[in-house]
């Protein structure tokens, strides 16, 4: 039988259709278990965070004043503006922490507890946000900070601001030229949509990459200006609370695992982050820069969460992560210490 | 946009998908590939899209009143116009930079101190290999072995196709042209034949070159201080396999970008790290570039046709330039000086040798085979060193270095030495084998898991290296 002209062209096409369509049901595959675990995915929901699970502890009705929002872009109960003063959170995923609900983590523990202990007017934001730096809490705080007239702000940061600065790319000189690309937009789209896709920028790149990374050799220190680089942003938030009328307060930065031998397990996880640098690398650098924070920042404004959590690794869902305890834990410690030095003396 | 990229996935996607539709109207299919090709390298920069359309118009123009002329003054002044302006833009481009940089070097030497403060811009990519396209065009219309292309779609395309425009291999106008005269058809086998050797390159590139690279190359080139002797040396082991699976993986993928367009690329690489002689290493390495200076610069510097000595002269001077024509660096100029010496030395030591391959004993041949491939690396060092202090850097025997390469990364390098001697023949036959007798559903997976490897791989890494040429 003689093939049409469409048919060779079918026939040509069939092998690269089937990888497509073999790709295409493996990811729809993988998008709908990460649905089922509660992640938005590229086609289950869009916008690639977590999704508002239902949460049993809070109850229905006080879901509906809790964040993400189109105007309120936190994991975070929403301040209505009737509040006579806020906590404010400036962190990253250790206190959004997309993995749990939103009960459990610990800003809406502290909210309850302070709530009991001081006044129920009284909220705490949880303005962190998955990846954020310092300098993004900042403009967050700066974009949304009128709506709860925070009266403390408390930063947790360390993590972000290790990975910022060991995945900066060297600054070209000055007089460097630079090329002017056709179409940059439409292809900087196509590469973010396969950033996105679960296989790519999940699996693949989370389970597989980091065994290639690990046997790269790695940089052991950031250079000389991480402690400066640190200290300036610290400077900058306590300066820009201060400035707009509020108390600020920095925490010390919680490791699972304070000791020199990191597991394994342990070694993959900052390998994802950061795979140019040394995981021994993060410890060290982390341990100088709470040092710094004991050492350099007044008494009066430090809390730290790292040495009261140095002696519980059961705290740690991963190296930097809380588990529900660890939350639980951490909201005990910071009500206690907020109330101690801050609301006991208003 | 690189072809290791999923916006290059999508851009081929479009352009097989419209040439396929298009191409029975010779002018639709001849103009589909020009508008892809000047899309693909306004990626890389849009204004420098200019320069190959001047080159083209040039070469397109001085062709065409080439042919009117009887061979004279005027025909010799047309080839002058010619070389002008793709030399000038060559070196303009290219070569401003590092001229100006040497003259007051020297000068600096006789105490005159002079400063050239040109405005900075970008070096237009792949203007070493179009150059040399339009070049060997217009040589050979003036030459009278070519006849100059009447239509200015099929010169343009010529110039400018986007498989093989940003590093090759270097086409030859007399191989190219027919294939638009009648656009070949695409058959079904060669469409996946092209496929595969595209997938073939894919993996040497990720897979292999850019995993080396990260293992081993680039944080021993970057501090070799840090490491001991045996690291340092087998950084330059892992870059002589980088270079080779990442500008042949780049050529892998040209072509069998070119094969499903129905289009036939020369071959670039066969097995060079076997050569059993420096003279058999050029055979093998870079063969469209090789190819290009023997017939271009070697043999109408008069070759081996004028004596001992002005063949050694015209084999430096060549292999000078070849160096030069990889980079505006001290240190390409003495990697082309390096391979010129040696290739100087291999004539004068067995020029006159005649070699039948069955008397060749194996063992002559397998240290020809070590000596030649230890010579090559050599170079290679010269080739990748940042600076002269980071050649002393490798090069030095102590060393407190403390960094370690990983067993992983030895073993990744030994695979990738274990895989190189495949021969391409061999894997050319399988791969007409598999596009002919595979089931689509077979093809369908293997295309899948190439994806997915290469995704896995893919580390941070750099560009094609000779992008940068």
């Amino acid at each position: 039988m003689r093939r049409g002209r469409w048919g060779n062209a079918l026939r040509t096409v069939m092998p690269i259709f089937l990888a497509v369509l073999l790709l295409s049901v493996a990811e729809l595959a993988l998008e709908y278990r990460a649905a089922k675990r509660g992640f938005s995915t590229l086609v289950f929901s869009g916008g690639g965070e977590r999704k508002q699970t239902a949460d049993k502890s809070i109850g229905d009705a006080a879901m509906v004043a809790f964040g993400p929002g189109p105007s309120f872009p936190f994991r975070s109960r929403i301040p209505n503006g009737d509040e006579q003063g806020s906590v404010w959170i400036c962190s990253a995923s250790h206190a959004a922490d997309p993995r749990l609900e939103i009960g459990k983590i610990f800003p809406t523990i502290l909210d309850q507890k302070l709530a009991s202990l001081i006044d129920p007017e009284r909220v705490v934001v949880n303005a962190s946000r998955a990846g954020a730096s310092i300098e993004q809490n900042l403009e967050m705080l700066e974009e949304y900070g009128l709506l709860a007239q925070p009266e403390v702000c408390v930063l947790y940061q360390a993590a972000n601001e290790f990975s910022f600065l060991a995945n900066r790319s060297v600054e070209s000189p000055a007089n460097t030229p630079i090329a002017k690309p056709f179409l940059a937009n439409v292809r900087a789209e196509i590469s973010k949509f396969g950033e996105s896709t679960t296989m790519y920028g999940r699996l693949l790149r989370n389970n597989v990459t980091p065994w290639l990374t690990k046997a790269c050799p790695k940089k052991s220190s950031l250079g000389e200006d991480a402690n400066s680089h640190y200290r300036s942003r610290l400077l900058k938030f306590i300066k820009y609370v201060e400035d707009s009328g509020a108390t600020p307060f920095v925490c010390t930065f919680a490791l699972r695992t304070p000791t020199k031998v990191i597991p394994p397990a342990e070694e993959l996880f900052y390998l994802k982050t950061t795979p140019t640098m040394q995981p021994s690398s993060w410890q060290k650098q982390v341990r100088e820069w709470n040092e710094l924070i004991r050492n350099e920042i007044p008494e009066d404004q430090v809390i730290d969460v790292a040495a009261y959590c140095e002696t519980h690794p059961e705290w740690f869902r991963d190296p930097v992560h809380f588990s529900e305890d660890g939350h639980q834990a951490v909201a005990d410690y910071l009500s206690s210490e907020l109330f101690a030095r801050f609301f006991s003396k208003q | 946009m690189t072809f290791n990229s999923l916006d290059y996935a999508v851009f081929l996607a479009i352009v097989v998908a419209a040439y396929w539709l298009l191409r029975r109207w010779q002018a639709a299919g001849i103009s589909v590939l020009l508008g892809a090709s000047y899309v693909f390298y306004m990626c890389w920069d849009w204004r420098y899209a200019g320069l190959i359309f001047l080159s083209t118009i040039v070469d397109y123009v001085i062709g065409r009143l080439m042919a009117l002329q009887p061979p004279g003054r005027k025909k010799v002044a047309l080839l002058c116009i010619s070389l002008i302006c793709n030399l000038g833009l060559l070196a303009f481009f290219k070569y401003l930079f590092f001229f100006a940089g040497t003259t007051a070097s020297i000068l600096a030497f006789a105490n005159v101190e002079v400063t050239f403060d040109f405005p900075h811009f970008l070096l237009p990519v792949g203007i070493s290999f179009y150059t040399f396209q339009t070049l060997s065009y217009t040589i050979d219309v003036y030459r009278g072995r070519l006849k100059p292309e009447q239509s200015f779609l099929r010169f343009a395309l010529f110039v400018s196709f986007f498989p093989q425009l940003v590093a090759g291999p270097i086409v030859r106008a007399a191989d190219f042209l027919p294939q638009l005269k009648t656009l070949p058809s695409i058959r079904g086998e060669r469409v996946q034949s092209g496929c595969l050797l595209f997938c073939q390159g894919l993996i040497k590139k990720v897979v292999l070159a850019d995993v080396l690279a990260a293992m081993i190359v680039d944080p021993v080139f970057e501090t070799p201080g840090d490491f001991s002797f045996l690291a340092r040396m087998l950084a330059v082991y892992a870059y002589a396999f980088q270079i080779y699976n990442d500008f042949s993986g780049y050529s892998d993928m040209a072509i069998g970008t070119a094969q499903m367009l129905g289009f036939q690329l020369p071959k670039n690489f066969a097995r060079p790290y076997l050569s059993s002689s420096i003279q058999e290493f050029w055979s093998r390495w870079h063969i469209s570039l090789s190819t290009w200076l023997r017939d271009y610069l070697y043999i109408p510097l008069g070759g081996n046709r004028k004596g001992s000595f002005r063949t050694n002269v015209n084999l430096l001077l060549t292999m000078l330039l070849g160096g030069l024509w990889h980079g505006a660096a001290m240190n390409f100029v003495l990697w082309g000086a390096y391979h010129g010496g040696l290739l100087v030395v291999h004539r004068q030591l067995f020029g006159r040798r005649k070699e039948h391959p069955g008397v060749v004993s194996t063992l002559r041949l397998v240290i020809g085979v070590l000596l030649t491939f230890h010579f090559v690396l050599f170079g290679w060092l010269l080739f990748r060193v940042t600076s002269m202090e980071n050649f002393s850097e490798m090069i030095r025997w102590q060393g407190a270095g403390t960094e370690q390469i990983s067993v992983f990364a030895v073993c990744w390098l030994l695979f990738a030495a274990i895989l190189h001697p495949f021969s391409d023949d061999v894997l050319d036959r399988v791969r007409i084998k598999m596009a002919v007798r595979c089931p689509a559903v077979f093809l369908g997976v293997l295309y899948a898991a190439v994806v997915l490897i290469a995704v896995a791989c893919t580390l941070d890494a750099p560009s094609f290296i000779y992008f940068q040429f």
